[in-house]
């Protein structure tokens, strides 16, 4: 009989999460309820001090501005990468398209989100146009408001949403568009009635992967956010930093997890029943 | 359908190494050879001492200059705690009283750093404050924040903080993303001292700030000296030499500072030596050059700062934007300890989040 290695195969792995993944969420846990020490670190002290901070009419407008922002973000992203991953579905050359839409990668994000401050800024390129066109004379501040924020994620975050797109879209069996067709269904019908819910699991995949590193984005709304857009990721830095309170940033993080675990669990749940249904379906044509 | 997920999983995966990274700034200076005395690790904060000063400093002392660069007192407070291999770090003011009681430093031997005679008696006056005798702490450098503005755009202005509640120049004002600094400014404007632990005063001082927030473009670190040159805004709350150092020639003479005749905060930073390092006589050396005439004039020169000493002042090439009697008036920020609350809950839940 042949030995099974199958425990050793997954060993580094399992050894990887573990210390890289598993430990760290853990300790972020601990210190969200232990007391805070006013230099910097925690006391080893249990204490709810941090929740009952969070429970807070400020804090819950900063999670609803966050999760706008997400929401927002998310929402547009995906009307944005459907018709480009449908595109590179169907196109010949899909290797070089996927290639284009990796090359941002190429490019440090920093200097990426920095070049969107030189296209919106009152100098920059939008500027120049508007000026051109003869809408204005005076400078327009388009940087700074939660707008800019939601633009430069949707931006940050396309390709994310193209390539899963891309790769359910890909294996969808375009006859079943023609069948449609054949059977009196318009353009339009076909590709909402047929193709959408049969790429539903690229789209879900496709949200997951933009609303989740946008609800704990910090960079973006820091460089260009202004006074409306405060997002939670700045104020877990806050209280990293200057604040001095890493219970609370332990706390808002928890916070973030729990938000995003529950749309993880909604979506394994969902997923678990389609498939449910997918298999009664082959039960029944059979 | 589980095959898609997990392999757009590996595409992401792979892709999100390309991602996200703010700060953490960390170089190696200085030549492998011709260090025969051994080596010094220096932990500063990022862009405060030019890089052709730390060649000759190994090139005078044939010792190794390790240097690593952060950008706040916590972030360096967090990593010496942790351990962190350095010999010679440079707090602020309210940092060293703070790492004395934690039994961070060495008590400094003064006759080691001969070159401390240098430094002004001012500057010397100012550090008995928060390290009486020097005991832990010796100077390196002193400033304040400013208010710098374009002249054509503000014409005679009044130099007072109520200036950022002006609406005259609504959203064209910045101000420098700091809870202390503008809490002091709010607090100087209504005469109260910038370390007040009086709730009823703090909360006028934040009601000023949510007046001022409504008015100004935004908290901003790091983007000041661009969107100033740029003229996004015409008017800034800032460290002055971090503007002025980075306006083009032809417009120096339309931009204009001054300091608001409430004062604010000022700070100060120094240089500590940290307890149990390996290379205690080299890190003496290292304190000890950086304090030399020849030395600081090259430093301040470099980034435009006021300067700690009159005999470094005479070597300058270039006149310091301002000098240290301006800052009389302002005070140090003192360490708040269990009242920074009273501060940081405002801040972040009226200022930051807001109405």
């Amino acid at each position: 009989m042949k030995k099974n290695y199958g425990t050793w195969y997954t060993l580094p792995l399992a050894v990887w999460i573990s210390l890289f993944f598993v430990i760290p969420i853990a300790i972020v846990l601990i210190y969200s309820v232990l007391t805070r020490d006013y230099t910097g670190g925690v006391i080893w002290k249990f204490s709810l001090d941090s929740f009952s901070a969070l429970a807070n009419s400020s804090f819950i407008r900063a999670t609803a501005t966050t999760v706008f922002i997400a929401l927002v973000s998310t929402a547009i992203t995906i009307v944005l990468a459907l018709p480009v991953a449908y595109y590179m579905a169907r196109s010949r050359s899909n290797t070089i398209l996927l290639l284009l839409v990796v090359v941002p990668f190429w490019v440090n994000f920093l200097i990426r989100v920095y070049a969107w401050m030189a296209v919106l800024g009152q100098e920059g390129f939008l500027n120049d146009l508007i000026r051109w066109m003869g809408l204005t004379n005076e400078p327009v501040t388009f940087l700074f408001n939660i707008w800019a924020v939601i633009i430069v994620h949707v931006y940050a975050y396309l390709p994310y949403a193209i390539l899963p797109l891309f790769t359910t879209i890909e294996k969808f069996d375009f006859g079943l568009l023609e069948a449609a067709r054949d059977l009196g269904a318009s353009h339009v019908k076909s590709l909402t009635k047929i193709m959408l819910p049969n790429v539903q699991s690229g789209i879900i995949t496709a949200v997951l992967f933009t609303f989740i590193p946008i609800l704990g984005s910090y960079a973006i709304p820091d460089l260009i956010g202004g006074t409306d857009s405060t997002m939670l990721g700045t104020i877990v830095a806050l209280n990293l930093r200057t604040g001095n309170n890493w219970p609370l940033a332990s706390a808002i993080s928890v916070v973030l997890t729990i938000i995003t675990s529950v749309g993880l669990l909604l979506y394994f749940l969902y997923n678990q029943r389609l498939e449910k249904v997918h298999l009664q379906f082959q039960e029944e044509t059979k | 359908m589980k095959k898609t997920l997990l392999g757009s999983l590996l595409v992401a995966a792979l892709l999100l190494a390309s991602c996200d990274q703010k700060s953490s700034t960390a170089s190696a200076a200085a030549p492998a050879s011709g260090t025969p005395n051994g080596e010094v690790n220096v932990y500063n904060w990022s862009s405060y001492l030019p890089d052709d000063v730390k060649a000759d400093f190994t090139k005078e002392t044939g010792i190794k200059l390790n240097y690593e660069e952060y950008d706040s007192n916590e972030t360096m407070l967090a990593k010496v705690t942790a351990g962190g291999n350095y010999d010679v770090v440079f707090p602020s003011q309210d940092f060293v009283p703070t790492m004395i009681n934690k039994g961070l430093l060495t008590p400094l031997d003064l006759a080691k750093i001969p070159n401390l005679a240098n430094v002004d008696k001012t500057i010397i006056d100012f550090t008995q404050s928060f390290d009486p005798g020097n005991k832990y702490s010796v100077p390196y450098n002193i400033g304040a924040t400013a208010v710098v503005y374009w002249k054509d755009k503000i014409k005679d202005p009044v130099e007072s903080f109520s200036l950022f509640g002006d609406p005259k120049y609504k959203g064209k004002i910045v101000l420098l993303n700091d809870m202390r600094e503008v809490y002091g400014a709010a607090l100087h404007n209504l005469g109260f001292s910038a370390n007040t632990t009086d709730a009823a005063q703090l909360d006028k001082a934040t009601n000023l700030i949510l007046k001022w927030k409504a008015n100004i473009l935004k908290f901003e670190t790091d983007q000041i000296p661009t969107l100033f040159a740029k003229k996004e805004v015409w008017a800034a709350f800032v460290y002055p030499e971090n503007v002025l150092t980075a306006i083009d020639e032809k417009d120096k003479d339309n931009v204009g500072f001054f300091f608001p005749k409430e004062a604010g905060i000022k700070y100060q930073d120094n240089m500590v030596i940290l307890k149990g390092v390996k290379n205690l006589d080299n890190a003496y050396k290292f304190i000890d050059f950086i304090l030399r005439p020849d030395i600081l004039a090259r430093i301040d020169d470099a980034f435009g700062y006021p300067g700690i000493s009159a005999k470094a002042n005479a070597l300058r090439k270039v006149a310091p934007f301002y000098s240290t009697d301006k800052l009389s008036k302002h005070e140090f920020r003192q360490p708040l300890g269990d009242k920074a609350d009273l501060y940081n809950k405002p801040w972040q839940e009226k200022v930051l989040i807001g109405q």
